[in-house]
């Protein structure tokens, strides 16, 4: 698994806008999709968003990870649901072993575009967006610093003892511990790698909890000056607004369908 | 709300991102050497041995977000799974059950009930049935094919994969706490009254 944050600047106007903006873009265009009754909405979404991201130029990436993730869970999910959910009444096919019925198939589609419009959304703003100004954007909105330090901090934290590992690993191995072979000799190689790891990172953390203080990071009541200041671009304005009536309305609709009145 | 804000420390603040790590990091040794098992907890235990249950809590939120940013977003309801087990676990040890090796099996249990009602519970809830991201799925579908009860099968793919899994945690962070310097453990006396007995 890749334990970075990839973001490459590609300088496009979705790059610019305020990191907030994307988020609450997340929050509206998901939310619409999970109470909307039926799937058709969640598509058309999703084929939004598709267009989003070749502004953002990443449909490569885009595509690569909602269909890498989106063709095995629907299969998976049509033959739980679809097959096995209590739901089903109108039965659409007849597989011999057991019957597919409509109501579980639609439950299946539902959740699975759900998840995907989620996916979607959350995997633009990851890659249009560096992870520091994410966090001084949302320090804009009130998230405390500690917070905020303790995401870009585990950012920062996870590689360096990704690399202790390996050094740690190629050591062990050097002295004679094996990492392959039988399930047992691999259960019995995870505590010599792993052990030195982490009492070496809680020395380490030791001084950095020390270094911190020093400089102030425990003071409460202070202004603190920021590095990093979050981007904005004259866009975000109205696609708040946009994004806040969109969710308005599908709220409304959903309400009216509910009701019988459409 | 004093006892809570006691808690978070400087200290105890920069051991949440190491903490992370040392779950990230767990989880990756065990796919590095192919074990079927996760052992993405380890880092949350500890911690909730260390510097209490509310500093578990939040160990767990920020690993999933962290997994949320990085990996994939399907890790993020999973995050209230992480948050319950750390303060339960906290809460355990903060009244002495973790001080002997019985006790310790004892938290152990609890932690893998409430791990498996909670992540049973989210992916019936939230993903219907399952996430596709491991193995574990395809055996969840087994089982509701024999079963016909989806609930059912997810409750017990998922108990029995936990109880390995926590079990072998329990034993590393167990191991673990007893070889801590103690001059290190001394500044987290909050939490952990006794040291367990050495090994």
């Amino acid at each position: 698994m890749e334990m970075s944050n990839d973001f490459v600047p590609k300088n496009t106007i979705i790059e610019k806008m305020n990191p907030n903006t994307k988020l609450l873009a997340i929050i509206s265009l998901g939310i619409s999709t999970l109470i909307f009754p039926n799937p058709a909405l969640g598509l058309g979404v999703l084929i939004f968003l598709f267009v989003v991201s070749c502004i953002a130029k990443i449909q490569k990436t885009f595509l690569k990870v909602v269909l890498g993730f989106g063709i095995p869970i629907t299969v998976m999910l049509l033959f739980i649901q679809g097959l096995y959910s209590p739901k089903n009444k109108t039965i659409i096919a007849d597989l011999g072993f057991a019957q597919m019925g409509l109501e579980g198939v639609l439950y299946a589609l539902k959740i699975v575009v759900t998840l995907l419009v989620f996916l979607g959304a959350f995997l633009l703003m990851n890659k249009t967006t560096h992870i520091s100004n994410l966090v001084a954007a949302l320090t804009d909105l009130g998230l405390p610093n500690k917070a905020g330090y303790l995401v870009l901090a585990t950012l920062n934290v996870v590689p360096q003892m990704q690399k202790r590992m390996s050094v740690i690993r190629q050591s062990q191995e050097a002295r004679g511990v094996e990492t392959q072979g039988g399930l047992f000799n691999r259960i019995k190689a995870y505590i010599p790698l792993l052990g030195p790891v982490i009492l070496s990172s809680l020395i380490d953390m030791q001084e950095r909890g020390m270094t911190l203080e020093t400089r102030g990071f425990g003071i409460n009541g202070v202004r603190r000056t920021t590095y990093v200041k979050a981007t904005r671009s004259p866009m975000d304005k109205p696609l708040n607004v946009i994004l806040i009536l969109f969710l308005l309305i599908v709220l409304i609709l959903t309400l009216l369908m509910k009701f019988g009145i459409l | 709300m004093g006892i809570i804000k006691d808690q978070f420390t400087t200290k105890s603040l920069v051991l949440i991102p190491i903490a992370v790590g040392i779950n990230l990091i767990g989880g990756t040794l065990c796919s590095l050497l192919k074990l079927p098992l996760f052992l993405d907890m380890i880092g949350t235990i500890l911690i909730a041995c260390l510097s209490g249950p509310w500093i578990a809590a939040i160990c767990g939120l920020v690993t999933n977000i962290f997994l949320a940013l990085v990996a994939n977003p399907v890790y993020l309801p999973y995050s209230v799974v992480s948050m319950l087990c750390g303060l339960v676990t906290g809460f355990m040890v903060r009244s002495g059950f973790f001080e002997s090796k019985w006790k310790a099996v004892i938290t152990c249990l609890v932690c893998t009930v409430t791990n498996t009602i909670s992540a049973s519970l989210i992916t019936f809830f939230v993903y219907g049935g399952a996430t596709g991201i491991n193995g574990t799925s395809f055996f969840t579908a087994a089982m509701i094919a024999a079963t016909k009860e989806i609930l059912f099968s997810v409750l017990s793919t998922s108990m029995l994969e936990n109880l390995i899994d926590k079990g072998i945690v329990f034993a590393i962070v167990y191991s673990l706490m007893s070889k801590i310097p103690r001059r290190f453990l001394s500044q987290y006396s909050v939490s952990i009254r006794k040291r367990p007995a050495e090994t």
